[in-house]
């Protein structure tokens, strides 16, 4: 469902990193809930990794999302909880922030394949498809990475991606900006598009023989339908309709990475700063410890720190909006801090086998919390 | 691009970086020196929610190479 349609397929434009050679298959089992009986997801997952001789690596993962709940949005609770009553409501105190049930199945498959060059330079070309009934999206990424000198102690890395997306409004009314006049007299669905363009430069320095340093920026573009279909507004107080966000998307930032190695403890310290001309303006700063308690048993702990400004566009006020024709009241366009607080363990059987489980807590400074939990085996052959 | 320059001068100029020869990159080769958690399954997971709960994308990312160990 569209409630959450950045898909895992947007992760993976932002995650390019050096292809590991060797030979795994992974299995993975995670789960999401959030608190006030919203959003739950089930998503097992599997990957594979297989290496061709010494200078190819193709990388496949799989991943199955069930997710069921409910999401919260203003809507005219005389007329029963559906994110399609809209219009103008003859009672205002009708118009409230209601949760509105959902459930999706929503199938991910990504296929990477990564051709050392003689000098070592990498060059992986990858493709990734995510869908559901109502959205369906193809990503296809490049990403060069380039070793500066003879130890291979500095790299450079370019990655460009593409992003297709394809949005299926499955019942128009007339207060969707996004249906025709005729689908909206007809109820009939209606497709839209989007699509995004991301260009990130990075470095990675080793400094000495226990740490190093990372260095990325960014920019991206999105243009299309923007808005999420199952999100309403209210205007003058008594009008319902669909948001409307604007149809383009400029973004840039950077980032910053430190890893220190300190024997048996390795710390990790990040930043990230991202900027768009939606004036909303991000901070991420990251700490993640692992402790390598013998060869077998690490423990990992870590927090995670972001916040976000308020898009220009945005309002949680149901008396703000009068003509504006971009108006948006989803929370996530608005102010807010959140916290992660993250904890793992992994433990290595043999040569071959290895464990992992990670528990974590998510908690924004809006109403929203979750709790989100993965187990996973992992089979070197 | 000027962040990336100025990050190569910084390292470079200050004499903080060690010529580091292939046979001292046993850390560096360490599964918990790599980019992300020791589950690249799990960090995709994560990010996938936080671009579903968060209204931006991309700052807290960071691409690049690692040890050179392929």
């Amino acid at each position: 469902m569209q409630l959450n349609k950045l898909s895992i397929v947007a992760s993976t434009i932002l995650l390019a990193h050096q292809a590991y050679a060797e030979d795994f298959v992974r299995v993975q089992y995670l789960q999401y809930n959030e608190n006030d009986n919203r959003v739950d997801v089930i998503a097992p997952s599997l990957e594979v990794n297989k290496d061709f001789g010494t200078d190819y690596t193709l990388n496949v993962k799989l991943v199955g999302d069930t997710v069921s709940g409910a999401s919260p949005t203003y809507i005219d609770t005389s007329s029963g909880a559906s994110a399609y009553n809209r219009g103008v409501v003859s009672n205002p105190e009708n118009i409230n922030k209601q949760n509105i049930d959902f459930e999706e199945d929503r199938a991910f498959a990504s296929v990477g394949l990564t051709t050392r060059f003689e000098n070592r330079d990498e060059l992986t070309l990858s493709y990734s498809k995510s869908y559901e009934s109502d959205y369906d999206s193809n990503t296809f990424s490049l990403n060069y990475l380039m070793w500066v000198d003879e130890s291979k102690n500095r790299s450079f890395d370019i990655t460009t991606t593409y992003q297709d997306n394809t949005i299926l409004i499955k019942e128009c009314d007339p207060f969707n900006y996004a249906c025709s006049k005729s689908d909206a007299i007809s109820g009939a669905s209606s497709e839209q598009d989007s699509s995004l363009g991301h260009v990130q430069l990075g470095l990675t320095q080793i400094i000495d023989e226990s740490s190093l340093a990372k260095v990325s920026i960014f920019y991206a573009t999105e243009e299309g339908y923007l808005s999420n279909q199952y999100y309403n507004i209210v205007r003058n107080g008594n009008i319902v309709e669909a948001e409307q966000k604007p149809d383009e998307r400029s973004s840039y930032g950077f980032g910053l990475k430190y890893f220190k190695n300190f024997g048996d403890l390795t710390t990790k310290l990040g930043y990230g700063y991202y900027s768009d001309d939606w004036e909303m303006d991000a901070h991420t700063l990251t700490i993640d410890n692992y402790y390598e308690v013998n060869t077998a048993l690490t423990l990992g702990f870590g927090l995670r720190y972001y916040t976000q400004s308020e898009a220009e566009f945005y309002s949680n006020n149901p008396n703000f909006f009068t003509t504006q024709t971009i108006a948006s009241m989803d929370d996530k366009m608005s102010d807010f801090d959140a916290m992660t607080y993250k904890l793992s363990f992994a433990y290595i059987q043999n040569e071959k086998l290895s464990y992992d489980l990670g528990i974590n807590y998510y908690d924004q400074s809006t109403d929203l919390s979750a709790t989100y939990f993965s187990a996973g085996v992992k089979y070197k052959f | 691009m000027k962040y990336i320059i100025a990050t190569v001068m910084l390292f470079t100029l200050s004499g903080c970086v060690k010529d580091v020869s292939p046979w001292q990159k046993d850390i560096h080769a360490k599964a918990v020196m790599q980019e992300g958690d020791m589950n690249g399954l799990n960090q995709r997971f994560e990010e996938h929610i936080y671009f579903s709960k968060e209204g931006t994308k991309g700052g807290g990312s960071v691409s690049g190479g690692g040890c050179g160990c392929n």
